[in-house]
């Protein structure tokens, strides 16, 4: 037996001990040992290794001759490459992950490791990590012993046992943490290699392990590693890059801070190999740059800048500047910079290389992460400087800078959101007079490191550490292609934390609930319980399943009464709350306790959206959380402040709305829409405007304390009667905004079209919202972009939300292959009109061009209805005011069974003789609603009707949306919006119909 | 007999204690450290059975180790290779009084310079001295070798050098001890007769003569001593001293036909040397250290017809410490080995987080920004401050030679003059020159770094430091008006710099102790008693 071991680390990490309990077990083995070691000035900080040399036959030599090294037992893994050329071929490299970063070019980790990774036989381990698991992060060096003790020809049990006896003199706790390292070092050893046996890279395998619990660890073997998916690597941080970055943030925090200095920024994304920053040297406060660290910078000129606690804005503040590469000069500008700011807190200065750059638009790039209440993690691209701030104020939403929720978010998709934006198209030399400034993939590889260091860092770390709140680098400058940080700042802030999960699978007893409870209905006067208790028997709920919680009589307008929740005969749907607002605390935990309530509306406002109800919401939340904190399931409560439910499936309307104020058609049968609101007049509004929406459901939400606008959204959108949801948003609960975009993501995928309204788009409106719902109102640009990321219809005004509201609740069933639009019309002025709206912000359309058997049978069309001196045959067709009932039909059918058209446009001016629009003729088998109507229905794409005329025509609108047929009073308007639903139908291709 | 694992430091130690030692004497000094240290901790020095204390300095450990000989009990003294430079004195001097209980001297000296300023090879010094030498090869030689020399010692009445290198000093490996029952037992020795260790010229000329009488009984013992072997194999031979021994049979693997001469014991054995060189045609001379052998075979004409290769030929390198894979080179035995990973970035030592020595150098620094100092330094953690970003330390040559070469600048006129040195190694030779400064009042500043510890060594007690050096330096006679004390601390920048400015600035002799404890020591002082709350910034 012959075993020739390097060991290797940084003064202090406890490499000694490691190789002298491994020389005791030799020894009382039999064996001859010899253990060569570094002590002295040597060990301070320094490198530091020991050649350590097994035996069963003499050893001559203490050293180890090169090239004959059969184990490498690595605690740091620079360290661990610093020997390669001592080892055999086929000799183990053993090293913990963790990164000692006591020297200022430290390469990035991933880089050092995939080095390591490189060699043929290797076992990765995170010793830190597994350490702390263990007990103690002193013990780093035990799991490291651990997992060498896999590679060593040594007795497994006797090597333990020797690290416990060495150990035994600092009491048995001490000794059990050190067991446990060991043991979580054996297992996570054999777990690595078992892993890359199984396919899965470096990096995969590491994920793999850090994965595995403490329960895994400490078996003698590790669970079965899966088959490794060949994994782009990069996918995610690898626990070494989080150790890194995690210690820099805590040092950060542990020296009391919550600002990071520019130099940790460049830290931290050298760290994790984001980008090279340019070379900088930090000169805390009493030390001296020295010469030679001077001449280490390229160039000619260096960059100064302040490092204090209380200077953010450095250039503003007159705390840069710029200095020929010359020790006394520099020195002389540190000196100043110290003295102008002898008032700030200053902790040094940073010395770094100049970067030649202009300020001008086009030549700065911003990257940023920070962390939302409502979306968790957030990253954004954009031009940088001074001059964007402005510019980006009048552009829309990401023109100018590129941002989305990060939490889902791949690298690719978030450059392919860039490129959309004016900085790209500058960028990447596409706008006039300028070049390419930076390559795709390095854009590419600086957006994954930043998504992955706020997928992991810009969120609620719990006990982990400090949360990332910002991180940014504003500007990049641009060297060959490549981004060159010239400013970044960063600072930690506790993240958003999710609230707790709600029984969810309750909402279904919600929606169409089998049995109904009102609580506070009056018996004496017509309050809003009394009104909504009618409107449940209105919509034709049985009153057999409908009870009313009044105590001292039997029945109230024919439901059956009980004393109390608890006198419920059985468990009930749905509760509907309709007492007074600072009731609810305990009707909630009486509801809870109750235990016979499935879901509950709470109808009151004043419980958190007014000033001084806040305290009042506090309370009704608690209450849900006691009683919710018993038991699994329980209710769940929607509200308060909740107008209301209406459900057509349920047969059931808690709208507070009189019947005369709204005709809600409850007799009609209900259409495939579910409308989800936080105001629930806006509801009521749109069903008013739109009088045959006729939707299944329509949801108030209310404030939210419980059920959120994303449980709804996806609730609904989960139902097989529902195709198209609308959705008007003020503000999300935390993180309910990223909640939101996966259910979007869930909706929208299940081939349903989803139409979002966000309010808050100003301050102003941000501030308006809040009065109104007490959801503190987000980022409005990243609500946005989330929700159009998730494939939702963004729309900016209340009228496009109604419109695309209505053809997508009429066109789901259409096919849509394409954007080329079919238009006609009897009055010139539509046809051109309709022809200019073509292209519009989010949409583009074009003219169908109609091939010749089309234009055939048109000119046919004309010519039997004698038009064929008048009109052109072609599209857009202007049929002037002579055109018949008939023509009109024939062309429209002509047009829309060309192969060119994918949609088409009927304008209709109704003040012509030659058609039957007037309020009599309407319904008559020959006018064009019951012709236009038959093409509508028996037609595979879409078809839009347009009547641009006065109040006398309302009887031909209503005539002709009965057919089913969207109908707009706007040709113009017609056109945008048909373009904006187009364009998203062909970019998001539905799988029903 | 029972095995142990032992450090080349701590197998001589144990022999020492094996052999019956009454006292052992050192000052720390890498590589050497671990002797006195493996002494101090056992039993036997515990219960005032071996006494075991930290000398002021090398000479002072000799002589104190002559002292206990002379009453008739065995003494060790270790040291570093450049401690015997400070303690050359008495050991020149004891070849010629001889000695009465054995007495060995431990010297280790540091090829390739891991923690030393020079790579001096101390067999030199015993070859000058004329006193016997053994060179240990291995651990259990390191035992085995120092049992022999206290045998020899007493024998010949004569001080023995026992020299070993950094690689074996701290390098474990097993050693078959003595038990309890195997040890030797060591005859009372009297006195020796009254005025024959007193080195008056006359008694002296006749000591030294006696000496040099005894050479070759000396050579005959190296001749007949196991520690040297002669193995006549093929026509290529090798002559390997100590350590070096290893590394050949390393490379060779005992495969091979070398002829092989190995030298642990010296005067060289002329005969054995001649038998080798009559045998071979090419001989090889491995030595971990300067050429002693080489230069004494090769001497100022060479060995007609015969190569001699080794140090002085350029067959091994000149400078540096030996390893199998030179000695694999020079036998034409390279094997293949992967390529160093150049590029990888270096991780030099440097001071440790917190460090005191850090807000010392930044104060004495910021407060000479405006001159042009001269910063003499001294051994110590802090030699370190020659690195950025402090470059604090113009010099370090040896032991106190900060505060004399301080001295020596004063005097040629010179302004600023600075000089940094620890607490310990102001004990060490320090106080000599400060009190040569106190009484010139020399125009200079010396900065007491006072970290109440030996640091580098590894936390060894220190004997000026605290109010202890306080009265050191009054009693010197510095003017206590110019005695000034600082805590070295990040937030007392200002006023330190003030204070060293201040002291810079008086013209005549100025001292600034810089007091805050070592924050790697095991037994940190608290400010009180380092003298803390007296100091003016303390009560500022």
């Amino acid at each position: 037996m012959k075993q020739d071991i390097i060991l290797a680390g940084v003064g202090g990490q406890g490499i000694l001990t490691i190789a002298e309990v491994i020389s005791q077990v030799a020894l009382s083995q039999g064996l001859q040992v010899k253990q060569a070691e570094t002590h002295g000035m040597s060990q301070r900080g320094g490198a530091v290794q020991s050649h350590l040399r097994l035996s069963d036959a003499p050893i001559y030599s203490d050293l180890i001759p090169l090239g004959s090294a059969d184990l490498v037992i690595a605690v740091e893994p620079l360290e661990a490459l610093r020997y390669v050329q001592y080892l055999k071929p086929d000799a183990m490299l053993l090293t913990s992950v963790g990164a000692f970063v006591n020297i200022g070019n430290y390469p990035p980790v991933e880089d050092v490791l995939a080095r390591v990774a490189q060699w043929p036989q290797h076992a990765l381990i995170d010793a830190d990590r597994l350490a702390r698991a263990a007990g103690s992060g002193r013990s780093a060096n035990m799991v490291v012993l651990g997992a060498a003790s896999r590679f060593l020809k040594l007795d497994q049990a006797a090597l333990e046992q020797a690290m416990a006896e060495r150990f035994a003199s600092k009491g048995e706790r001490v000794v059990e943490v050190n067991r446990r390292a060991f043991r979580f070092g054996r297992t996570a050893a054999a777990a690595y290699l078992l892993g890359l046996d199984k396919g899965g890279t470096s990096v995969s395998v590491r994920t793999w392990v850090d994965s595995l619990s403490t329960e895994h660890l400490a078996q003698p073997e590790p669970p079965d590693a899966p088959y490794f998916e060949p994994l782009a690597s990069g996918e995610q941080l690898s626990g070494a890059e989080i150790a890194a970055v995690e210690g820099t943030l805590q040092n950060v925090y542990d020296e009391g801070r919550k600002t990071l200095f520019e130099h940790e920024v460049y830290q931290i994304i050298q760290l994790v190999g984001a980008i090279s920053p340019p070379k900088h040297i930090f000169v805390p406060k009493d030390e001296l740059l020295s010469d030679q660290a001077l001449d280490s910078f390229p160039g000619e000129k260096v960059v100064c800048k302040l490092v204090a606690t209380d200077v953010v804005h450095k250039t503003d503040a007159k705390a840069v500047v710029f200095a020929p590469k010359r020790s006394d000069l520099v020195r002389g500008e540190i000196d100043r910079l110290m003295q102008r700011h002898a008032d700030k807190d200053v902790r040094g200065v940073l010395v770094v290389e100049f970067v030649e750059h202009t300020h001008q638009v086009g030549s700065e790039l911003f990257v940023g992460i920070r962390a939302t209440r409502e979306f968790g993690p957030v990253i954004a691209a954009g031009l940088g400087g001074v001059d964007m701030e402005l510019l980006a104020t009048r552009m829309r939403p990401g023109q100018a800078v590129a941002k989305s929720p990060a939490a889902d978010l791949k690298a690719e998709d978030f450059l392919e959101q860039f490129k959309r934006t004016v900085a790209y198209e500058l960028l990447s030399g596409q706008a006039r007079g300028h070049e390419r400034s930076v390559s795709d993939g390095e854009l590419l590889r600086c957006f994954r490191a930043f998504l992955l260091l706020a997928q992991r860092f810009c969120v609620d770390r719990g006990t982990d550490g400090p949360d990332l709140a910002e991180l940014e680098i504003n500007p990049f400058a641009f060297r060959g292609q490549r981004l060159v940080p010239l400013d970044g700042r960063a600072r930690t802030a506790p993240a958003a934390k999710d609230s707790a999960p709600r029984p969810v699978a309750n909402i279904a007893a919600l929606l169409e609930p089998s049995s109904i409870a009102v609580l506070g209905a009056s018996a004496t006067s017509m309050n809003f319980g009394r009104i909504i208790l009618n409107n449940v028997l209105q919509a034709g709920y049985d009153p057999q399943r409908l009870y009313a919680i009044k105590d001292g009589l039997r029945e109230l307008d024919g439901a059956r009464c009980v004393a109390s929740l608890n006198d419920l005969p059985h468990v009930v749907d749905l509760l509907v709350v309709a007492a007074g607002a600072e009731q609810l605390p305990k009707i909630v935990t009486d509801t809870i306790a109750c235990g016979k309530v499935r879901s509950a509306i709470l109808v009151p406002g004043g419980a958190g959206e007014t000033e001084g109800s806040a305290e009042l919401a506090v309370e009704v939340q608690k209450a849900i959380a006691l009683g919710r904190a018993g038991q699994a399931g329980g209710p769940v409560f929607l509200g308060p402040n909740s107008l209301g439910v209406l459900s057509r499936p349920g047969r059931y309307d808690t709208l507070f709305i009189p019947a005369n104020r709204l005709n809600k058609h409850l007799d009609q049968p209900a259409r495939r829409v579910a409308l989800v609101s936080q105001s629930g007049a806006f509801i009521v509004s749109r069903m008013s405007n739109l009088d045959n929406l006729n939707p299944a459901f329509a949801l108030s939400i209310g404030n939210q304390l419980d059920l959120t606008l994303a449980d709804l959204t996806a609730a609904v959108g989960q139902r097989d009667d529902i195709d198209v949801v609308g959705v008007y948003c003020e503000g999300f609960r935390d993180l309910d905004g990223l909640a939101f975009e996966r259910a979007l993501r869930d909706v929208t995928r299940r081939g349903k079209e989803v139409i979002f309204y966000k309010a808050g788009r100003t301050q102003a409106g941000r501030t308006a919202a809040a009065g109104h719902t007490a959801s503190v109102a987000g980022d409005y640009d990243v609500a946005l972009a989330a929700a159009e990321q998730a494939g939702a219809i963004v729309v900016e005004t209340f009228k496009e939300f109604e419109q695309l509201l209505e053809l997508c609740a009429a066109l789901h069933g259409k096919s849509v292959s394409g954007t080329r639009l079919g238009v006609m019309s009897n009055a010139g002025f539509e046809t051109v009109g309709m022809a200019d709206a073509l292209v519009g912000p989010r949409y583009r359309l074009e003219l169908a061009q109609t091939g010749p058997d089309t234009i055939e049978d048109l000119r046919a069309i004309l010519a039997h209805g004698g038009l064929a001196n008048l009109v052109n045959p072609r599209n857009p067709l202007d049929l002037t005011p002579m055109a018949s009932e008939a023509v009109y039909q024939a062309a429209a059918q002509t047009l829309l069974d060309a192969r060119e058209v994918d949609a088409l446009v009927v304008g209709i001016v109704p003040l012509t003789a030659a058609l039957q629009t007037g309020a009599e003729e309407v319904g008559r088998d020959t006018a064009l609603p019951q012709r236009l109507g038959a093409i509508f229905a028996a037609a595979s794409k879409p078809v839009v009707a347009v009547v641009d005329s006065g109040e006398a025509y309302t009887p031909l609108v209503q005539q002709l949306r009965s057919s089913g047929m969207p109908v707009f009073r706007s040709a113009d308007q017609a056109v945008r919006s048909l373009g904006r639903y187009l364009t998203f139908r062909a970019n998001y291709p539905t799988e029903s119909v | 007999m029972r095995y142990r694992l032992l450090l080349g430091d701590e197998a001589i130690a144990q022999a020492a204690l094996d052999a019956g030692i009454g006292g052992a004497f050192s000052y720390p000094g890498t590589p050497a450290t671990e002797i006195f240290e493996y002494i101090a901790k056992n039993a036997k020095a515990s219960s005032g059975e071996v006494s075991a204390r930290w000398s002021t300095n090398e000479k002072v450990a000799y002589e104190e180790a002559l002292g206990m000989s002379w009453v008739g009990k065995r003494s060790l003294v270790s040291m570093k290779h450049v401690g015997l430079n400070v303690a050359a004195d008495p050991f020149i001097n004891s070849a010629l009084t001889g000695v009465n209980a054995g007495l060995v001297l431990l010297v280790a000296d540091d090829p390739g310079m891991h923690s030393s300023q020079n790579e001096q090879d101390s067999r030199f010094y015993g070859d000058f001295a004329q006193v016997p030498i053994f060179e240990p090869g291995n651990q259990q030689e390191a035992y085995d070798f120092v049992l022999r020399a206290f045998e020899l010692s007493e024998r010949r009445k004569l001080p023995v050098m026992v020299r070993i290198v950094t690689r074996l000093s701290h390098s474990r490996g097993n050693v078959a001890v003595l038990s309890e029952s195997e040890l030797p037992v060591i005859d009372q020795r009297d006195r020796p007769p009254a005025c024959s260790w007193t080195l008056v010229p006359a008694i002296a000329r006749s000591r030294y003569a006696a000496l040099v009488q005894e050479q070759a009984a000396l050579v005959d013992d190296a001749l007949h001593s196991p520690a040297n072997t002669l193995h006549l194999a093929g026509k290529r031979g090798v002559i390997t001293c100590g350590i070096a021994r290893n590394y050949v049979l390393e490379a060779t693997q005992g495969n091979g036909d070398l002829s092989m001469l190995h030298l642990g014991q010296y005067p060289v054995p002329a005969e054995l040397v001649r038998r080798l060189v009559d045998h071979c045609d090419d001989i090889l001379v491995c030595e971990d250290g300067y050429p002693l052998v080489e230069k004494k075979l090769v001497g100022l004409l060479g060995v007609p017809a015969k190569r001699i290769r080794g140090r002085l030929s350029g067959d091994l390198p000149a400078t540096g410490e030996l390893n199998p894979d030179i000695m694999a080179a020079a036998l034409g035995m390279a094997k293949e080995a992967p390529e160093a990973l150049a590029d990888l970035a270096n991780r030099p030592p440097q001071l440790c987080r917190g460090c005191p020595h850090i807000d010392s150098f930044s104060a004495i620094v910021q407060a000479t920004q405006d001159w042009n100092p001269m910063l003499f330094s001294d051994i110590g953690c802090y030699t370190l401050g020659v690195a950025p970003p402090y470059r604090a330390v113009h010099t370090c040559v040896d032991m106190g030679a900060s505060i004399s070469m301080a001295l020596g600048a004063a005097r040629a006129g010179a302004w600023p003059v600075l000089c940094t040195i620890g607490d310990s190694t102001f004990a060490h030779s320090g106080m000599t020159p400060l009190l040569a400064a106190a009484r010139a009042d020399a125009n200079m500043t010396v900065v007491i770094l006072d970290n109440a510890t030996t640091a580098m060594t590894g936390d060894q007690s220190s004997l000026t430091t605290g109010p202890g050096l306080m009265q050191v330096l009054q009693g010197m006679g510095v003017d206590p008006e110019h005695i000034h004390v600082i805590e070295p601390l990040h937030n007392r920048q200002d006023e330190n710099v003030a204070m060293i400015r201040k002291a810079v600035e008086h013209k005549g002799l100025s001292v600034v102790v810089s007091a805050r404890a070592c924050v790697q020591s095991k037994h940190k002082p608290t400010r009180i008693e380092m003298g803390l709350d007296k100091a003016p910034s303390a009560q500022a």
